[in-house]
């Protein structure tokens, strides 16, 4: 394990904010034409691809267009989700005034409802991150992944459910926003639970309509291998955003919190737990892009709103701030981090006999 | 032609609902369309050039475009280097049974949207078209107009031009059924627009003056200098039966103002330079928080700032234009809390109203509909 933090005087946690705040204000003031030219190529980029994939899979029986098709869609949804839907959700390009890529009103190619993503994610987790019982995204809902969840039965098919969770992540994180199972202890009402339900069962049968009627029906004939890419691709991003999404809160150095700790909360201390609760994959630049910059998952919680690909320079001066302070930054490939992903779902299948206490991140 | 849209604005509607808005409306930009089920979008299908700064741009609206009366003045939004920019511009032609409508833009030496429509657009370009307001029209002369034979006179300050052709054309369109004169200022002759084409319309019911701020160049029947008393007595003579149509910087406006007082029998005007926003740097300056409900977000701001600038510094870009007050763009229901508005100075604590981000402050704690 990693050398512990050091304690931060109340007055070094306001100096820390401080600075973490200036950064975020230098790139506030100059975001414009660099960011507005950027998210346009990756808007082209998106489009391009899918309508490449899609193309290619309308060949599909030979079996190398079927394969480049899959791959080529299944790379553009990626993007889409991640990129270009998720940093626009945030708001992040709204300065543009493209009426196709606000935040209030852009809509992804997933499952889940832009609306309820903006206050499951913009909202509750982006403001209560890793806040045990306020942040929903701990475990999702079924799985535990940290000691300080209270272990129940259901935790012993942990690592089942975690590949069951990857595979059909797009549909399941559509179902999460609902929090089916705060219905069943009570703790929601299920007219509550409708007025988000509908519109999810709404989208998610667009979805269905354009991956597996409409483009295999464009296809005549070739139905089949067009519903078989579609699917394959719709797979292949489940996979990569469950793995990069997972490395963002659970490996093995990030921290929970007990609900006590929003009381009050300064901005320096919500900065101090984006950072303890937040890690980091590091990469090349096109790993970066791929990954929507979650990559950069402390720089984003951090900076939600700042456009996300500048967080790679971010980063940079993040991390010689918290050397100085001498707090962990969090960071790694991600084949190490997302294997200790995995030994927290293993590990805590089991109850932990040594219940640790969630701590305040400083004194 | 006409059916031909209804059927493709169904089969846009239908695929945005499987593909998705974002992927059709990209595919229909690419495609240099204007097509929308939700956007009045507007081809520029031809280009003036009425002086060595200023253009008139022919547009092509689509089926959304619900029209305009002469006098008004519309939102015209482009795309400047992928961020898009909103101003005001007045209509300057008549409305015609095409659909078409021109928009007579001068450019300003700080204009970002004026210098790139007189410099950079392109016939074919896709604008986009947005609220219509404005109530400098004949409505208010119209229904006596052929019973009593209005007196009108028309004062125009540089491309405060613009409406007045548009009133002029639609007069002229009507056989003339009221008398007009048109006063325009300009500094120099070559800056005067429309110069020509107005001159050609004068008769015994439309008389035509041009006023040059230079005094240099004149010609025949020109006067010089700012507006001033000699000239409308020169002109127009008695105002008191007379309906005045004005339109200018707010320099011009308030120069009028004081010539005219309340002699004319009305007064419709349209000022297109806003009042500044003023500071009052001796008031205390407080912040207040500022409830956004729809992103769940609490920010603090000061008294100080129009909030529009307060909600960009944090990051927060809801829509906005003109940044001036004009456009209304920036419009979004304040829930409850009092404000100010920076150019006028007045105070506003009523809930559930419309507010104007960009030229409105906080006074007390504020809750938004974003």
């Amino acid at each position: 394990m990693r050398k512990a933090d050091r304690k931060l005087s109340p007055a070094e946690l306001e100096q820390f904010g401080a600075e973490i705040e200036a950064i975020r204000q230098k790139h506030l003031a100059d975001v414009g034409e660099r960011d507005a030219k950027y998210i346009t190529k990756i808007e082209k980029a998106v489009r391009y691809t899918e309508v490449a994939g899609r193309a290619m899979l309308m060949a599909g029986i030979f079996p190398p267009a079927f394969v480049l098709g899959t791959l080529t869609l299944g790379v553009s949804k990626i993007l889409e989700n991640m990129e270009l839907g998720h940093n626009v959700m945030h708001g992040q390009y709204d300065f543009m005034q493209n009426k196709r890529l606000m935040g209030q009103t852009y809509e992804w190619d997933t499952w889940c409802t832009a609306d309820n993503w903006r206050y499951s994610h913009n909202y509750r987790h982006h403001t209560f991150t890793n806040v045990l019982g306020e942040d929903h995204d701990i475990g999702y809902g079924v799985l535990r992944l940290f000691p300080e969840q209270k272990w129940e039965p259901r935790f012993l098919a942990n690592v089942p459910m975690m590949a069951l969770l990857a595979t059909f992540f797009e549909n399941l994180l559509a179902l999460q926003t609902l929090e089916l199972e705060k219905v069943i202890s009570g703790e929601k009402t299920l007219k509550e639970t409708k007025d988000r339900a509908i519109p999810t069962f709404k989208k998610a049968g667009r979805q269905i309509a354009k991956d597996y009627i409409f483009f295999p029906l464009l296809a005549g004939p070739f139905f089949l291998p067009v519903l078989a890419g579609n699917f394959l691709a719709n797979i292949m991003r489940n996979y990569w955003t469950f793995a990069i999404i997972f490395c963002g809160h659970f490996t093995a150095d990030s921290e929970v919190f007990d609900k006590s700790i929003t009381e009050n909360e300064t901005q320096a201390h919500w900065y101090l737990r984006q950072l303890k609760g937040s890690s980091n994959l590091t990469g090349g630049k096109l790993f970066h892009i791929m990954s929507g910059n979650l990559s950069h998952q402390i720089e984003h919680h951090l900076f939600p709103e700042v456009p996300a690909h500048r967080y790679a320079e971010m980063s940079v001066e993040v991390q010689e701030i918290c050397k100085r302070y001498g707090q962990h930054y969090n960071k790694a490939s991600i084949v190490k981090q997302f294997s200790t992903v995995v030994g927290r779902a293993f590990k805590y299948s089991l109850p932990s006999f040594k219940r640790s206490k969630t701590q305040a991140v400083a004194a | 032609m006409r059916t031909n849209s209804q059927l493709s604005n169904k089969v846009v509607r239908g695929l945005s609902k499987i593909l998705g808005q974002e992927f059709v409306n990209f595919w229909l930009e690419q495609a240099g369309s204007t097509q929308s089920i939700d956007r009045c979008l507007a081809e520029v299908v031809r280009i003036d050039r009425e002086t060595a700064d200023a253009v008139s741009l022919w547009l092509k609206p689509n089926a959304l475009f619900k029209g305009f009366e002469a006098g008004q003045h519309v939102n015209l939004s482009v795309t400047i280097d992928d961020v898009v920019h909103t101003r005001s511009y007045s209509f300057s032609n008549a409305p015609t049974a095409d659909g078409l409508v021109r928009l007579t833009i001068k450019q300003t030496p700080t204009g970002l949207v004026s210098r790139f429509a007189v410099n950079q657009l392109e016939v074919g370009a896709v604008v986009e078209l947005g609220d219509v307001f404005g109530d400098m029209t004949l409505a208010h002369t119209q229904p006596k107009l052929i019973a009593q034979r209005p007196t009108m006179l028309f004062l125009a300050a540089g491309s405060g031009i613009t409406p007045m052709i548009s009133l002029i054309e639609t007069l002229e369109a009507q056989g003339w059924p009221a008398d007009v004169t048109l006063m325009s200022w300009a500094r120099n002759p070559e800056d005067v627009l429309f110069d020509t084409a107005l001159k050609a319309k004068t008769n015994e019911h439309f008389k035509y003056v041009r006023l040059l701020e230079s005094g240099a160049n004149t010609a025949e029947g020109d006067l010089a200098g700012r507006p001033s008393k000699e000239q409308f007595a020169a002109v127009a003579g008695a105002l008191d039966n007379t309906d005045v149509y004005a339109c200018g910087p707010d320099g011009f406006m308030t120069a009028l103002r004081g010539i005219l007082g309340d002699t004319p029998k009305s007064f419709h005007a349209e000022s297109f330079t806003p009042m500044a926003l003023s500071i009052d740097e001796s008031a205390e300056v407080k912040t207040f928080t500022v409830t956004l409900t729809k992103s769940n977000r609490i920010l603090e701001v000061s008294n100080n700032k129009p909030l529009l600038k307060v909600l960009q510094e944090q990051g927060i870009n809801p829509p906005h234009g003109c940044g001036m007050g004009i456009c209304n763009t920036c419009s979004c229901e304040k829930i409850t809390g009092t404000t100010q508005n920076m150019q006028n100075k007045s105070v506003c604590g009523t809930n559930n109203s419309a507010l104007r981000l960009c030229i409105n402050a906080a006074q007390g704690p504020v809750t938004l509909d974003l």
